[in-house]
């Protein structure tokens, strides 16, 4: 036994250097120990994605983002990824804010779970949302970073939310759409 | 290891990373092309909540001349990396700089994403001088890709329960592809896409196939005699994810470089060889 944990990863690493063994030891224990408690504390991550349950809906969303009166954002490849989630997460996260009255969700949670637990850290959550006057450059930033993606200046945008359904044949159809913003 | 192999090494890692950093740059994805974001989120990740308090995040994303800065360093440094190996100041700077990318790029995507845990974590055992301790630490990224797609399998069949959902490949299919389906109904992949929804058996058979492909990569924590077939596990699942789930999780695969063996290494050397992969001075 002894001799396999000596032959072992971590055995030749505690031969080799006392003080990376206990580096990585820890690296791998707190890796672990974030999953056991599912939260995360980067560099600790946690391999979350799709775990959960996907219960199979009557209609799906999405959200269409329009430029210049007509135009269509049609993002079509997956190594688009890196910009589409500029162009839509951030979008989808400010629609948020603006329909809780200009609150962050986080800030909620901070101030009606975590801070009252926590009240020691009160003084530091104001660095931890963005505040009004930031969330208000929002559809300024928006707009320039979708010129910088469509090529061309953008002079007004509209959001709508497109509620889908799926026929037998695979065919989708829009069945309704919200409209959720608009940037003049 | 000896200098060698680590050159080899050294130069497939920076290289594909500054490959897939390249990708987000033409995307303008990278710190100089977001045009200086707004608004952000730090979940309750305390390494975020740091990062937001310091400094850093106003001057390298919110001040257009930092991030244009950023860029060419970042750029710099991974080049000069590839360039000159053995030199561990340009890969210790480069693998700070990305850290800090990834940092940022979530960051003002108020969203963390999976995707870039990967280019946090794969430039840090290029720290060490020592070649033979090198070696061991690269030994642990190798555990650490194992760990990540066996942590993902458990996730999905312990503390989770997609695994047993028969609908889960169906459901993310068409929450994830709703839109492409429905914008762009005449290409060919639309044509195939609602094929497959017609026969959506494969698209949750193909699911709990992911899902077990996950999972076999625990076994390269008990041998090394199969990483030949697990180096590929992690590339069947980013590009089957890639068309089936439009996600780009194809970025995370520098980890999966881990798994390639010295011989591995020196037979990649030869392709390269003939004075064209000279040893660069430390």
């Amino acid at each position: 036994m002894r001799r396999i944990l000596a032959h072992s990863w971590l055995g030749r690493v505690y031969k080799a250097d006392k003080w990376l063994f206990v580096l990585l030891s820890l690296f791998f224990f707190f890796t672990l120990f974030a999953n056991f408690i599912r939260l995360q504390a980067t560099p600790f991550f946690i391999w979350a994605m799709y775990s959960q349950k996907l219960p199979e809906k009557t209609d799906y969303s999405y959200l269409e983002v329009h430029y210049n009166g007509n135009k269509l954002l049609n993002i079509q490849h997956s190594w688009n990824e890196p910009a589409k989630n500029y162009l839509y997460l951030p979008l989808g996260y400010y629609i948020e804010i603006k329909d809780s009255n200009y609150v962050d969700p986080f800030r909620n949670y901070l101030e009606s779970h975590w801070l009252k637990k926590h009240p020691a850290f009160t003084g530091i959550a104001p660095y931890l949302y963005p505040d009004r006057r930031t969330i208000d450059k929002f559809p300024g930033w928006y707009k320039r970073y979708l010129s910088l993606q469509v090529n061309e200046p953008v002079n007004n945008i509209l959001v709508l939310k497109r509620h889908v359904q799926f026929h037998p044949d695979g065919a989708s159809q829009v069945i309704a759409t919200d409209s959720l913003l608009y940037i003049p | 290891m000896n200098d060698r192999q680590r050159i080899i090494l050294t130069r497939i890692v920076t290289g594909s990373v500054l490959l897939l950093l390249s990708i987000r740059f033409l995307e303008h994805a990278t710190l100089s092309g977001l045009s200086s974001p707004t608004i952000f989120s730090v979940e309750p990740d305390i390494t975020y909540w740091l990062y937001r308090m310091s400094p850093l995040p106003s001057l390298l994303v919110e001040n257009p001349a930092g991030a244009i800065l950023f860029d060419i360093l970042l750029f710099l440094t991974g080049i000069l990396s590839f360039l000159f190996p053995l030199r561990r100041f340009y890969i210790i700077s480069f693998s700070i700089l990305l850290m800090l990318y990834a940092l940022s790029y979530n960051l003002y995507a108020t969203h963390h994403l999976g995707q870039l845990y990967g280019y946090i974590i794969v430039l840090l055992p290029f720290w060490v001088g020592n070649n033979y301790k090198f070696g061991l630490v690269w030994e642990g990224m190798r555990y650490f890709t194992c760990l990540v797609y066996s942590l993902a399998f458990w996730w999905k069949t312990v503390w989770g329960d997609s695994f047993y959902d028969w609908q889960h490949g169906v459901s993310s299919f068409k929450s994830n592809l709703v839109d492409y389906i429905t914008l762009n109904p005449d290409t060919i992949m639309t044509a195939i896409y609602r094929w497959l929804l017609r026969h959506d058996w494969i698209l949750n058979a193909g699911d709990k196939g992911i899902m077990l492909l996950e999972g076999l990569m625990v076994i390269g924590f008990f041998t090394k005699k199969y990483d030949r077939l697990l180096i590929w596990l992690p590339v069947i699942i980013h590009v089957s994810t890639y068309f089936f789930s439009d996600v780009f999780f194809i970025e995370l695969l520098p980890i999966d470089l881990s798994l390639l063996s010295l011989t591995q290494l020196d037979r990649i050397g030869r392709l390269f060889s003939q004075g064209e992969m000279t040893p660069m001075r430390r």
